[in-house]
């Protein structure tokens, strides 16, 4: 507890010194003289200004802030509130996959009951839509006079949600209804609507990452634009990405330091970024119990969060320290929380489940960097395609000396580091 | 007995083969020839980063001909009081001389010796809407790269390459790029020492 | 009519069970009671983890692991243990054995149970353990070597119900077991026994990740230090039956027992010198957990004195067992094996998970301190799984002595 007690300490501490220090920098550079056409207010630097900007604000808050109006603005912030719930409650519910929304795609003509008959229906999923019935039918019994309609409807919605399957062998119907039920959850337990995703892989896509160690300054600015992005909880302190202070002469991350509280970068140091390299050949996933974590035909490795049992086999077979564990419930800041999400990706994690880097699945999917290729303002993190022969990525492999960590372990990450 | 002994290994190497294959091939086959296969028969994922770019006005980029064209950032648009000759409208030297107001007095250049860099180094003396390559080939504010190339090579190369800079928009096509100057201020163009944004926690002692 | 018979007789035999552990001397009831205490004190620190999460324990994203499986892998041990009863005396029919066997047995019981409930206090979502369950969840069997300790562990659990309680269940109706239907089972458990804690230690020993325990040696080490600590566990348990109860157990049992302890003992301990001479001769990266384990790496040292109290009672038990006239005397072997099982325990529990995690794979030092909740659910787990081990005995000797039988009268 006193440790806690101190971070929190050095954290503050830390905070007010960083409030005042970033925004200051920028200023100076950008020209007050009206007579001057010198090249300095260049979009890179407002941009830079403009972050550091964010950045101080978003300190500010994790230090305590209080809300006050924005709580009413999110509460009317409620989405087809009629429509939403209608539309879950004419789905025959428990995931069978027969709801009438727009993504139909598959089992046009079937209802719920027919779809009981189904050969597809296999044991698991007439289980939960028992299950379902039978929840539904206590909640609606037992409390239909007392409880609000709201509650009953979560406890119906929380219960389909325990009795459904690995994300991998759904229907698209089905991934199309969890994603409702899932942000109609949201919805109700932290009273923002989010826009989860179920994007799948592309064809000729396979994600690829290089790090040039020559670049990196260890601003870690990669580590913030991440937490922000992926919605990791400040106060657990979860990061996905170390930064690690390196002295000149070895490359052996033994001895390296990644908790350094000082300027940066040192003289005579350099600086070296780690997190989930989404291996080829990853150890994490033949090691799990109930499959709930797998290599996507694009080269990410996800984790079904819904599907993890939280027995940290994964964490201690990856010889990369890239996951990572919910030791506690994350704190959801619906005023700060990025609403674009994905199933697989930066979606609101129970506790109990691991995580990991997914190399922002919600953006690249969509033809985005990753958040941290966003936010590094030195280049130093290059992302693209392997398969295009025409890519960055490709240019860098194919001109520059590369190399992995660990490489001897045959695990094929697919995250390499090279120098100018 | 033999015959029975031989069945009962086939057996166990059947039901074996029946899981391991798959991994012996993905241990077999490296990373990098599974891709060199799959460009092959690569095709275009046909997606487009061109509606991260919020109206970002693209110039193609000069004298990367040998590979595939890519673009930066339309400059001389977002400069402000553009352009320079609104006020430079007489030679250097009388302007120089004049006792008016000096414009750009927190100009300090800071990039190489003096000995090698002066501000007409860059700067067309007589245009200077314009920039000024070695040989005296004026080049535009849209193409200050070009500029930058000349001493830069190795790093202009990278550059083209995708190995140096930043993009803009994402990952997929269309390939934006920032330009030099988005990044390096020319005039002092190193980067600065700062305190990190955010730092990391580690539970129990600090290290 | 004899299936009805059978059914009757069932009734009888869990009704008279029950009986017989609900009365007993003082003793008895005290000691249950103080475990009954103990168990109520690990729900309820089980009842706080499950509020807060994991948070509530030492451990974190670096010592993912800690003292739960850390008594796992433990207890595996002592479960896998039981076959060196089974194998002789029913196996190779030694006159001696057979007494002790179901002995054997219910500590084999109570080991998995316990294994079982600290993997479940262990995870993150014990609610969603379903998912486990072939056809319902997804099983990753073969690839997951988690799922095949389940199959392992759960297929033993059943094995050392079911052949005891046959065993058992004849001896109440009064008739003598027939060896041809339950010894198939029994060379089956021979084989189990060995497999779960191989499968157990290839387990940790698969990992590449983890160099401390990606070695050759961990699984026969496995092998050896539970063939050491469980019989070791066997032999003060039997003595407490022979000093508690009317129950005969000859000092032959116990001799042969010592000695299997007294070599299972001596080969841990030639496998730790070689362990340590790898690990030393000349120090490599992946020597710094064994470094940090005996020695303590960049003054991180909190397990130090832990593996050293293991190493020299290890060492002190293994000489005083290896010494004849030590071993015949029976008050200093019971004392020995209350070292040897107590130092089995600091080095395979504590002293070989936490040390796979330090350094982390990136070199980083996080130490790992348990803290009282978790010691708590711990110590609730020992009490339940002392708890069934002597409900188990307590019903087994006076079916073994014949004092409680199936009475004709009842079934009439």
């Amino acid at each position: 507890m006193s440790v806690k007690i101190v971070f929190n300490h050095v954290r503050n501490m830390f905070s007010d010194k960083e409030e005042k220090k970033t925004p200051t920098p920028p200023k100076k550079k950008s020209c007050t003289s009206p007579n001057c056409t010198c090249s300095q207010p260049s979009s890179a630097f407002i941009n830079l200004d403009l972050k550091s900007m964010i950045g101080s604000q978003g300190m500010k808050n994790t230090a305590d802030d209080v809300s006050t109006g924005i709580d009413s603005i999110i509460d009317s912030y409620e989405p087809d509130k009629a429509e939403l719930p209608e539309d879950l409650t004419t789905s025959c519910g428990s995931g069978c996959g027969c709801n009438n929304g727009s993504h139909q795609t598959q089992n046009n003509q079937k209802t719920g009951v027919h779809q009981l008959f189904d050969k597809k229906v296999d044991r698991r999923q007439a289980l939960g839509m028992l299950a379902g019935t039978v929840g539904a039918a206590v909640m609606t019994t037992g409390c239909s006079s007392i409880v609000d309609p709201k509650i009953k409807e979560k406890a119906k919605l929380t219960w389909e949600e325990y009795f459904k399957g690995n994300f991998r062998l759904m229907t698209d119907t089905e991934k199309n209804n969890t994603v409702k039920r899932l942000e109609r959850l949201t919805q109700l337990n932290h009273r923002f609507h989010p826009e989860i995703k179920s994007t799948q892989a592309r064809k000729n896509v396979l994600y690829g990452y290089a790090f040039n160690i020559s670049k990196c300054r260890g601003y870690m600015d990669c580590v913030k634009g991440c937490v922000k992005e992926n919605n990791l909880d400040p106060e657990t302190g979860m990061q996905y990405i170390r930064i690690f202070e390196m002295k000149k002469g070895k490359m052996s991350l033994e001895g390296a330091d990644g908790n350094y509280h000082h300027e940066v970068p040192v003289e005579g140091n350099f600086y070296m970024g780690t997190q989930c390299f989404q291996c080829e050949n990853p150890p994490c996933v033949p090691v799990c119990p109930v499959s709930a974590t797998w290599k996507e035909p694009d080269g990410i490795v996800v984790v079904d969060y819904d599907w993890c049992i939280g027995c940290r086999y994964c964490e201690a077979a990856c010889p990369y320290w890239a996951r990572r564990f919910n030791w506690k419930a994350p704190k959801v800041n619906k005023e700060k929380v990025n609403k674009q999400q994905h199933y697989l990706g930066n979606r609101v994690r129970d506790k109990g489940v691991v995580e990991k880097c997914t190399f922002c699945i919600q953006r690249t999917r969509e033809g985005k960097n990753p958040a941290c290729v966003e936010a590094c303002p030195t280049g130093a993190r290059i992302f693209g395609n392997l398969l295009d022969p025409k890519s960055e990525i490709r240019w860098v492999l194919a001109n520059k000396k590369v190399f992995r960590l660990k490489e001897e372990l045959g695990t094929e990450p697919k995250f390499w580091y090279f120098m100018d | 007995m033999n015959r029975k002994l031989i069945l009962c290994m086939s057996m166990i190497m059947v039901l074996c083969s029946g899981c391991h294959d798959n991994q012996q091939n993905s241990h077999s086959e490296t990373l990098l020839n599974k891709v060199s296969h799959a460009t092959k028969s690569y095709v275009d994922p046909s997606l487009t980063s061109e509606h991260y770019l919020h109206g970002v006005k693209k110039i193609q980029v000069e004298g990367y001909e040998n590979q595939s064209t890519f673009f930066v950032e339309e400059r001389t648009q977002k400069i402000t009081q553009f352009p320079c000759m609104r006020c430079h409208n007489q030679p250097l030297k009388k302007m120089k001389n004049k006792n008016s107001q000096r414009a750009h007095w927190n100009m300090k250049l800071k990039h190489a010796d003096s000995s090698v860099m002066s501000c007409t180094t860059c700067h067309d003396q007589k245009q200077l809407d314009k920039l000024t390559l070695l040989t005296g080939k004026q080049v535009s504010f849209n193409h200050s790269y070009q500029q930058c190339a000349q001493c830069h090579f190795q790093q202009a190369k990278d550059w083209g390459g995708g190995a140096h800079g930043k993009r803009l928009g994402g990952w997929a096509k269309p390939r934006v790029v920032m330009s030099c100057t988005a990044c390096h201020n020319p005039h002092e163009p190193g980067f600065h020492k700062r305190w990190p944004s955010i730092i990391s926690k580690v539970p129990g002692e600090i290290k | 009519m004899k299936k009805q018979n059978n059914i009757v007789a069932l009734r009888h035999f869990f009704g008279d069970a029950l009986a017989c552990l609900t009365k007993g001397s003082a003793k008895y009831h005290l000691w249950m009671g103080v475990l009954t205490f103990l168990m109520i004190f690990g729900a309820f620190a089980y009842w706080i983890q499950l509020k807060e999460g994991l948070v509530v324990t030492g451990m974190n994203d670096y010592i993912s692991w800690g003292l739960y499986i850390s008594n796992f892998t433990f207890l595996v041990g002592i479960a896998a243990a039981a076959v060196l009863l089974v194998m002789p005396a029913y196996i190779l029919s030694d006159v001696d054995f057979p007494k002790a066997v179901l002995i054997g047995e219910g500590v084999a019981v109570a080991a998995l149970v316990m294994c079982l409930a600290f993997v479940t206090v262990d995870v993150g979502g014990p609610h969603r353990l379903w998912h486990l369950i072939p056809g319902l969840g997804y099983f990753n069997w073969p690839d997951s070597m988690l799922a095949w300790d389940v199959i392992v562990l759960n297929g033993y659990l059943l094995l050392n119900l079911c052949i005891p309680f046959y065993i058992l269940f004849s001896r109440y109706k009064g008739v003598e077991p027939q060896k041809k239907l339950y010894q198939p089972f029994i060379f089956i458990s021979v084989f189990w026994a060995v497999s779960i804690h191989l499968v157990t230690a290839f387990l940790y020993a698969g990992l590449s990740a983890r160099p401390f325990w990606n070695s050759a040696l961990l699984g026969p080490r496995f092998l050896a230090s539970a063939f050491a600590a469980g019989p070791a566990l066997i032999i003060v348990i039997l003595s407490v039956i022979r000093s508690q109860t009317r129950y005969q157990i000859r000092d032959a049992i116990l001799h042969k027992l010592a000695l299997i302890t007294t070599i299972a003992a001596q080969i841990n301990l030639i496998m730790l010198g070689s362990e340590l001479f790898k690990e030393f001769y000349f120090p490599t990266e992946h020597s710094q957990s064994a470094i940090y384990l005996f020695f303590g790496l960049h003054g991180h040292n909190s397990l130090v004195p832990w593996i050293w109290t293991a190493v020299i009672l290890n060492v002190i038990a293994t000489a005083v067992l290896t010494l004849h006239p030590f071993r015949r005397n029976f008050k200093v072997l019971v004392s020995t094996c209350v070292v040897l099982f107590v130092a089995v325990w600091i080095e395979k529990g504590m002293g070989l998970i936490v040390p796979g995690f330090i350094p982390s794979p990136l070199g980083e030092i996080v130490e790992y301190f348990p803290t009282w909740v978790e010691i708590g659910v711990t110590v609730g787990i020992w009490a339940l799984g002392l708890f069934i081990m002597t409900a188990l005995i307590r019903v087994a000797i006076p079916i073994e002595l014949g004092t409680l039988r199936l009475s004709d009268k009842k079934l009439e």
